[in-house]
């Protein structure tokens, strides 16, 4: 696990546009805005699928459940504070 | 290795694996199937110049990450003969043809089991060397 990589919005939303298909342009999403689900921009279990794999594998976190995947990608600002938290929480400091 | 029988719920016609065997340790298993002349994709595709279609590797390839799936799942006999479908194909690539008499193995890993959906590698090889790689998302649901 490497605590020194960077978790911007803008690297997690590159991850999104690798990894998932977008129905609305990457420039519309936020920090805040909603990934998943009719109140969102709708992507679905399979693009859940894709950025938890995509995650695990850029900063060898493991999401283990749905319930855990659908706390940490409520958004890309939820994500990218999960992903900090345990990144600090691995390092000790 | 536990080696088996290939067993789908696919019919006869639509079975593209013989043999499966599951790794001991790790998430893993390969797949053989071999391409008698006779198989009936060969006849039309193509009249005089035959060779397995792209779309049956990816087929034979979801059937071997299926037989794996049900296999890491528990004992087969404890295990519904539920479908399995292909819900997304990622990073495919066609290497190379896949000929009557050849012999495909398809080595395939489980990458994540994520509620009713799960994801995994596969490669497909003939004695000529890769043939067909890919990564595909198996659901236990048909979307609607």
């Amino acid at each position: 696990m490497d605590s020194t990589k960077e978790v911007s919005i803008e690297l997690l939303k590159g991850l999104l546009v690798e990894n998932t298909m977008l129905k609305v342009d990457p420039e519309t999403i936020t920090t805040d805005t909603i990934l998943f689900g009719e109140e969102g921009i709708g992507l679905d279990s399979l693009d859940a699928l894709q950025m938890i794999v995509a995650v695990e594998k850029h900063y060898g976190l493991e999401i283990k459940d749905p319930t855990m995947a659908r706390d940490a990608l409520q958004s890309l600002g939820v994500l990218r504070d999960w992903i900090q938290l345990r990144l600090t929480s691995a390092s000790g400091s | 290795m536990n080696t088996s029988k290939a067993t789908t719920p696919h019919g006869p016609g639509f079975r593209f694996i013989d043999h499966f065997a599951q790794a001991q340790e790790g998430q893993l298993g390969t797949a053989e199937f071999h391409l008698h002349p006779d198989l009936w994709f060969f006849r039309d595709h193509f009249p005089g110049n035959p060779l397995m279609p792209a779309a049956l590797l990816l087929e034979s390839a979801a059937q071997a990450s299926g037989i794996l799936w049900m296999a890491l799942s528990g004992p087969v006999a404890e295990i519904p003969a539920t479908p399995l479908f292909v819900a997304g194909v990622d990073s495919l690539r066609v290497l190379g043809p896949a000929y009557p008499g050849d012999t495909l193995r398809t080595s395939v890993e489980l990458l994540k089991e994520f509620g009713t959906l799960a994801q995994f590698q596969v490669e497909t090889s003939t004695s000529a060397g890769v043939i067909f790689r890919s990564r595909l998302t198996l659901s236990r649901q048909l979307k609607g």
